[in-house]
């Protein structure tokens, strides 16, 4: 059971958030100009890093804000957290 | 009834004054408060507790605690039946009645023992091997009855359990001198602090095994530290609890016992520690050697608990075997309580001159270089042989007979590291006390006391008051000292017929089948475990799995910290799942939304069923109705007369700001933009792969408020959705996103005459043709009462979709209801029928995991919208352009045929004569409007095939039918424009 801290709540048990998957996906555009290839890449490629990955959460039971962290995915200790829109932290050392 | 015979009166923790009564395998004794069930046996002679799991070899109390892998016993009859408790976990009760797991027709007199005397030919594996022909299904049934552990109860469990939650600073597991210790140091420092132990009281071992430390009583140093504890408000105590799991971020859940005249049985903790000081004491290993197994052979350190805490002696002649110092110490226990020690075996050649001194002080006389090679006894032990330690390892031949009724063993002992290494924290194997020992931690946990393997109770008390009261101590575990054990994993048989020597006594696996399964090649550690089932009981493996590793290690000729451990996993100990649970059980266990209409509903008549979580009416019966009589009856009142429905559980989200039809756009497959201010329109939703998810009305109340709906089930995930794409993908859009489905009721009224039925509702709103178009939404009040309503239609009829704030609902169905306007109330199933005549689908039903808006009649929709919307680029990617999707059809049977089932077979010949599957019936009812069944289904390339015959296979019998456009009744819409 994480604990999640929340950047709008605080501190919160895990359940009551929804996970979303790795962030910073960004999504090919315009619609009109994305190949199959490029399509087929942002639908179903995603990393599966052993380390630090980043992803989002959404905090359902509590604001319904939307917002990222950064996990550990060896000892899932959370090493950062911040809102969409915001720079990761730690993005550099990311992969 | 007997009073204990085995009872010291001046020793131990228990009320001699409180005499207690209770039954075992339906024979009375008598115990004292503060007795454990097994204690009492003890204390009453009684030393033949159970039968073995695969053998039903007699067995006896080998422990005092958790660890126990023998004494399980049946506490109470019926639901309250609770099996395969630990008798030495089993708090004393006046009329207490406690049955032995196993054993028939009686304990002392097996029949199943016979299994005992061809124990030779049933090593692991044996079943499995042996019934391979024909088929081992064929034998398990009668197999499964011959062995296994306790019986299931045969009620439902009429116990109550609750749930509690928790946060603290520090969490201290293990109530022992160092965990009290750390505890009070911690708190010292303001912490809030909960300490726990599965005993119902403190102190744990320390008294037995550490009767001094420095110049004070460890019984008094206990008395002064729980006296502090229990003053301080910043500390919580709960015995007997014991922390089952550890999950991530220091979360770790507990099971509290009350005690046994509560009306709540046990308590499930749940409780998030900034630290955890785990203090959970350590565990004595068995000794491994034939006939280890009889009544009478225990632990050397048990013998101490029950000597000392329980005022009992376990038997009246020992003989002690050792290969570490700790059961000298046993030894003095029992020798100054009046047990005779004949001997002790001791199988290290030199053991320490301390030791050896303070034996001869006592008289007790000890045998270096010596091991135990057998028990003798039936169904207690009788006596002991003890052979000699050849310098090269072998035993000798020659064997030493000695009679006694207590066999006192001690093979070292093992940190309860279960904890520290469900928390993910790293063992290494220490070579000096021979045992698995934290090394690094990988939360915030740190063991102290005998959990750290710091033996030396001196200094694991300056320890545990040095971690306590610093919490920057939190990676320097502290060094293991204060025992030194000589591997001793087990003594070899010299021939095979010494017979078996038991490795898990409650799985009935020997070291014979260890090296067995070495020589299969199941050399892994999980393997092994899985093959010979050890540690895989009740107890876990607790005694036994340590010392399988190191015959494991012997085998292999590896070391120990090579072969390593199995994964430890919770829980800890064995947990009712009536704990777990707690409250959510029954009516509780996923608790049925209740529309705010719902009493009028029941006093309408109606049959209540759950529908996605939803309590709603499934149909309204009538005089005596079966329930198709009263769906044909509700569907003809709605396409002659009026009808109505309450649509509440209907999912409703408000997009408001200036920039919310723009994101509506995006959102929807179909065009949005266009929608003006009044209007209402049907929308799809579609997922990034093109697959519709969602549909529903969108109204426009103002220039820049919105509202929609969705399926009723569907609420929560959309606006999670509809959230994630705002806030991920679209900031910039001013738009809010408001769920508001509990806060509106919806009444469906449906019929050709509603607007003149509702004219006379005494609302501000005009429901002329002119002034309220279909597909459009009003504003308006009635009596005060701020109302929407939105002329819409899902049924083919014309309807009005009252909204009210949910308190107003029931009133408003009173007056549709009442004597005057006559409205008949019509339930989910007509709803469902109705809508099927019309040819509208559901999302889910109608539709599948792989349905795009042209597999349902939308391809122009998308065809006329201009820019991007969720899903769009998805819909022209190869695998969406082809010919043979499966789209949404009507499938039309004879006159006469009862309505298919959904799933049923639509089949197709192929040129080579075959039939194949093309598709499959969706959904189907009988429409007493049309007079026969209709039915809806995804055909492969459906349209391109309208017109032609296929074959519905359904459960068996063949239909035939005919391809047809979506939707049999009104096809021009003309009941909807009235």
């Amino acid at each position: 059971m994480l604990l999640i801290d929340c950047p709008w709540c605080g501190p919160r048990n895990e359940y009551e958030f929804r996970y979303g998957g790795p962030s910073h996906i960004v999504r090919p555009e315009p619609y009109s100009a994305v190949s199959d290839t490029t399509w087929a890449q942002y639908l179903f490629y995603r990393e599966n890093p052993k380390g630090l990955h980043k992803e989002r959460w959404c905090h359902t039971a509590g604001c319904g804000q939307w917002f990222n962290l950064v996990r550990n995915t060896l000892d899932h200790s959370i090493v950062a957290v911040y809102r969409l829109g915001e720079k990761s932290p730690l993005l550099e050392k990311v992969s | 009834m007997s009073s204990g015979k085995f009872r010291l009166t001046d020793k131990g923790a228990v009320d001699y004054n409180v005499p207690i009564n209770f039954s075992f395998n339906n024979k009375k004794y008598q115990g004292y408060r503060g007795d454990t069930l097994a204690s009492a046996l003890l204390a009453n002679g009684v030393r033949l507790v159970a039968r073995s799991f695969k053998y039903h070899r007699p067995r006896g109390i080998v422990a005092a605690g958790a660890e126990e892998p023998n004494a399980l016993v049946t506490i109470g009859v019926g639901g309250y039946a609770e099996p395969n408790l630990k008798a030495t976990q089993v708090e004393l009760f006046e009329g207490l009645e406690a049955c032995s797991s196993h054993g028939w027709p009686s304990l002392s007199f097996d029949l199943m023992a016979v299994f005992g005397l061809f124990g030779r030919f049933m090593p692991a594996g044996f079943y499995y091997k042996t019934f391979m022909w024909p088929n081992w299904h064929l034998f398990e049934p009668l197999i499964r009855k011959l062995a296994g552990l306790g019986s299931p109860p045969t009620g439902k469990d009429p116990d109550r359990y609750e749930h509690r939650y928790k946060q603290c600073d520090v969490l201290v597991i293990g109530g022992g001198l160092s965990g009290l210790a750390a505890a009070a140091a911690a708190s010292e420092q303001g912490a809030e602090v909960l300490i726990i132990d599965d005993k119902p009281d403190w102190g744990g071992a320390a008294f037995a095994v550490a009767p001094t430390i420095e110049g004070t009583s460890s019984a008094r140093l206990i008395n002064d530290l729980v006296n502090v504890l229990k003053a301080r408000s910043n500390v919580c105590m709960c015995s007997r609890t014991t922390a089952l799991g550890y999950y991530d971020h220091n979360y770790v859940s507990m099971l509290e016992h009350t005690d046994n005249n509560q009306t709540v049985k046990a308590c499930f903790w749940k409780v998030r520690a900034s630290r955890v000081i785990l203090a959970s004491g350590a565990y004595e290993r068995p000794l491994v050697f034939p006939h280890n197994d009889k009544p009478g052979s225990m632990l050397a350190g048990s013998v101490v608990q029950y000597i000392e805490k329980y005022g009992v002696l376990p038997g009246q002649i020992a003989v002690v075997a050792t290969n570490n110092d700790t059961a000298y110490e046993a030894a003095i226990s029992a020798h100054k309580a009046g047990i005779k020690i004949a001997a002790i075996a001791d199988a290290r050649p030199n053991p320490s001159q301390q030791v050896l001194s303070a034996m001869a002080e006592h008289g007790i006389r000890v045998y270096r270089s010596s091991v135990p090679t057998r028990l003798f006894g039936l169904n207690c032990v009788k006596a002991i042989q003890l052979s000699s330690l050849e310098d090269n390892g072998k035993i000798s031949a020659k064997g030493l007979k000695i009679e006694a009724d207590l066999f006192m063993m001690s093979g070292g002992w093992n940190p309860a590291v279960h904890l520290f290494s469900q928390s993910g924290g790293k063992l290494r194997f220490d070579e000096v006390q021979q045992a698995f020992i934290p090394e690094k931690a990988n939360q915030n946990i740190i063991c102290i006391g005998a959990a750290a393997g710091q033996f030396d109770a001196v200094k694991a008390f300056e320890t545990a008051v040095r971690v306590g009261g610093n919490s920057k101590v939190v990676s320097a575990l502290p060094a293991c000292s204060g025992l030194i054990v000589s591997p001793l994993w087990k003594v070899s048989a010299s021939s095979y017929n010494d017979g078996k020597s038991w490795v898990d006594f409650q799985n009935d696996v020997t070291a014979q089948d260890i090296v067995l399964a070495a020589g299969e090649s199941f050399r892994s550690v999980e393997h092994l475990k899985r093959y010979t089932t050890l540690g895989m009981a009740v107890d876990q493996g607790k005694t036994s799995n340590v010392n399988a590793i190191g015959i494991m290690a012997g085998v292999l000729g590896k070391h120990l910290a090579e072969v390593g451990t199995t994964k430890f996993r919770p829980p800890f100990d064995s947990v009712a799942i009536g704990a777990v649970v707690g409250a959510a059980r029954g009516g509780q266990f996923n608790p049925l939304r209740h529309m705010a209409a719902h009493d009028l509903h029941e006093h309408l008549g109606a049959f209540m069923k759950e529908y996605g979580r939803w309590s709603r009416p499934s149909h309204y019966p009538q005089h005596q109705e079966i329930e198709q009589e009263s769906i044909a009856r509700e569907m003809l009142a709605v396409r002659t007369k009026t009808g109505v429905f309450d649509a509440s559980p209907l999912g409703k989200i408000e997009v408001t700001g200036p920039d919310a039809g723009e994101f509506l756009n995006r959102v929807y497959a179909n065009t949005m933009k266009t929608l003006s201010v009044g209007q209402c329109r049907y929308g799809i939703m579609l997922n990034e792969n093109g697959t519709v998810f969602d549909d529903g009305i969108v109204a426009r109340l103002s220039e820049n408020h919105y509202c929609l709906t969705t399926t009723s089930g569907g609420a929560d995930e959309v606006t999670a959705w509809l959230r994630e794409w705002l806030q991920g993908e679209w900031p910039e859009l001013n738009t809010l996103i408001i769920p508001v489905t509990e806060q509106w009721s919806v009444m469906a009224v449906m019929g050709h005459q509603t607007r003149k039925l509702l004219s006379n509702l005494g609302s501000t709103i005009d429901f002329s043709k002119s002034a309220f178009p279909f597909m459009s939404v009003r504003e308006g009040k009635i009596a005060d009462v701020g109302v929407r309503v939105m002329c819409v239609s899902f049924i083919g009829e014309l309807t009005f979709e009252i909204w009210t704030p949910a308190g107003y609902v029931p009133s408003l169905l009173k007056w549709l209801c009442d004597d005057e306007n006559c409205v008949t109330p019509v339930g989910v199933e007509a709803v469902v029928a109705l809508r099927l005549e019309k040819g509208n689908l559901i999302v889910g039903v109608d539709t599948d995991g792989m349905s795009q808006p042209q597999d349902i009649g939308f391809q122009d929709a998308i065809e006329n919208k201009m820019g991007d919307f969720i899903g769009r680029r998805s819909l022209t990617r190869p695998a969406s352009l082809g010919s043979k999707r499966l789209e949404l059809v009507g499938l039309r049977v004879p006159r006469g045929v009862e309505p298919l089932q959904a799933g049923a077979h639509a089949l197709a010949k192929e040129l080579n004569g075959d039939s194949r599957s093309i598709g499959y019936v969706t959904s189907s009812a009988h429409s007493p409007t049309l007079g026969r069944s209709v039915a809806l289904g995804l055909i492969a390339g459906g349209r391109q095939r309208i017109g032609e015959r296929v074959t519905i296979f359904d459960d068996g019998t063949l239909y035939d039918a005919q391809i047809i456009a979506v939707g049999e009744y009104d096809r021009e819409g003309d009941r909807l424009r009235a």
